[in-house]
């Protein structure tokens, strides 16, 4: 039998506030099927450039005053009562993140709950970047045939200041997951290698022992004098340099291990720029390259040692071009038979489309959590 | 009243090696309330440091750079490590917020504190100050007691 939802998704986790309303089914064979009707966002990173990074108390107060707007937003294109009466479910991100931020976003999420008596729906942000590659991207072939779900991004964060509208109309979602899936989560506080069998369970493979690969972009690139985000002034740069500098590709020696180490690489570029004679272009392409190598050669390993069928980019630091075409090009050669989902460019970074994408499975799978605000919250 | 003088001493860090037994030394030593501020560039060996003192507390639980998250806590053997990290953060009160106050008012904390120096006027008077510095691939570490 089939089922449909409508969900209302809310993301605030760190400086994205975002409002997504998203259509979700569930055909008799289990398969399901995602349309996004609304995704709403505002972004702080104007906010956070001034002082070189997020700051957790004006990030929340930004929430706080953003999230309404955001929902009158939603209401200029479907009026409240409709609203009310169509929506099965509330999904919000209860963690990790920030935890000023985290309160905020569930405590608007409680109040409709509250007020509509409509369930709530708690999700955990990262899987919310793993299913934000169920929601429609371009599809965009490379060799063997083989197809991608994604645009390639040109380095440029989406909607760096806008409040944009994606209406999608029904039918370009037709992104599947099937298992077992391997996803490869990188943002700037996360770099982790997951394994799923199943929709919602999560086998932590690797993770980093010590900076995450974001946190590694985002640190070489103020080492280089970048502004802030780093990682997108740093993949910019890194377009007009040649990766000629040895930088170490830290837990490469270790073959049958999925962990990640990014601090070493760090130290190892500071000391190359001390003790300068380099272009700065040079700098960053060789930081990116060593970067995003370390990426694709420990998923290549996992891929081959779990042989998954589908695999994913998920996070932030997805949305980098030189990452999404290495991968590709190494998966080719060494998992043929996966297919690779790429998360379309705006749904790359933080937003409400994939907070209400998680949570529809979550509802219509009927796989239910507590609702607890964790800023640690783990998969 | 007469200011009780600050001791300060200048140790080199020679290796990874030499990392590590400071931070089991110094581990020994600490009891709960203790607070630990590091002071250093990027890369200058401050998360390293926290690792190696985390292990020698009997942290079982990964310690990695809270750069993203502010406040870790770890469950030691003895005591709870709280792990700060204020590169991010701009005012003693928003790591107040995030949970220093808390793990200071804890008597089964030991506090250490990345980028301590951005957040001074939040650590209490007894912090034990290490100040890592780097020329090149030779590393130092200053240990400042009150």
């Amino acid at each position: 039998m089939n089922k449909r939802v409508r969900i209302l998704g809310i993301e605030t986790s760190c400086d994205e506030s975002g409002i997504a309303l998203l259509d979700a089914s569930r055909d008799k064979h289990g398969t399901i099927q995602l349309s996004l009707q609304y995704n709403f966002l505002h972004s702080q990173i104007a906010t956070h450039r001034k002082t070189g990074g997020v700051v957790p108390e004006i990030a929340a107060r930004e929430h706080a005053i953003r999230l309404p707007g955001l929902l009158t937003q939603l209401e200029k294109k479907i009026p409240l009562s409709e609203l009310k009466k169509s929506i099965d479910a509330i999904a919000v991100t209860s963690g990790p993140g920030l935890v000023t931020s985290l309160v905020t976003g569930v405590e608007v999420a409680r109040t409709i709950s509250y007020l509509w008596q409509k369930p709530l729906v708690p999700v955990n942000h990262l899987e919310g970047h793993i299913y934000a590659n169920l929601l429609a991207g371009g599809k965009w072939p490379i060799a063997n045939g083989k197809t991608i779900r994604g645009e390639i991004s040109d380095g440029k964060l989406p909607m760096a200041n806008g409040e944009g509208e994606k209406g999608r109309t029904p039918g370009d979602n037709a992104a599947n997951f099937t298992f077992p899936l391997l996803a490869l989560l990188v943002s700037g506080g996360h770099t982790e290698l997951i394994l799923m069998k199943r929709h919602l369970s999560y086998i932590v493979l690797g993770s980093t022992r010590d900076d995450a690969a974001g946190e590694a972009f985002d640190k070489t690139a103020k080492l280089l004098g970048l502004p802030y985000p780093g990682g997108p002034a740093l993949s910019r740069l890194a377009k007009q340099g040649k990766p000629i500098i040895k930088l170490p590709r830290p837990m490469l020696d270790k073959k049958y291990n999925l962990d990640f180490s990014f601090s070493g690489l760090k130290t190892a570029a500071a000391m190359q720029i001390e003790k300068g004679g380099v272009r700065k272009a040079d700098m960053a392409a060789s930081i990116e390259t060593a970067i995003v190598e370390t990426l694709v050669e420990k998923t290549c390993r996992a891929a081959e040692q779990y042989l998954p069928k589908t695999i994913v980019l998920a996070g932030g630091v997805a949305a980098n071009t030189k990452l999404q075409m290495r991968l590709a090009e190494a998966l080719t050669v060494r998992a043929p038979k996966a297919t690779l989902l790429t998360p379309a460019i705006e749904f790359a970074t933080d937003n409400g489309a994939m907070i209400a994408a998680a949570g529809a499975v979550r509802f219509l799978l009927n796989k239910k959590r507590p609702l607890v605000i964790d800023p640690h919250l783990p998969l | 009243m007469t200011k009780k003088k600050q001791q300060s001493v200048t140790l080199p860090l020679a290796n990874l090696q030499a990392t590590k037994a400071l931070a089991v030394r110094l581990a020994k030593l600490a009891r709960g309330g203790d607070v630990f501020g590091l002071v250093g560039n990027l890369g200058a060996g401050k998360t390293t440091f926290t690792q190696f003192f985390a292990a020698a507390l009997g942290v079982k639980s990964r310690v990695i750079s809270p750069t993203y998250t502010l406040v870790q806590f770890h469950a030691g053997k003895k005591f709870t490590l709280c792990h700060i990290d204020s590169y991010r953060a701009h005012s003693a009160e928003e790591i107040c917020m995030a949970g220093l106050d808390d793990a200071l008012a804890d008597k089964n904390c030991i506090v250490i504190v990345e980028w301590a120096d951005t957040i001074a006027p939040a650590l209490p008077p007894h912090t034990t100050w290490l100040q890592f510095s780097r020329q090149g691939t030779k590393r130092t570490v200053t240990i400042t007691t009150p």
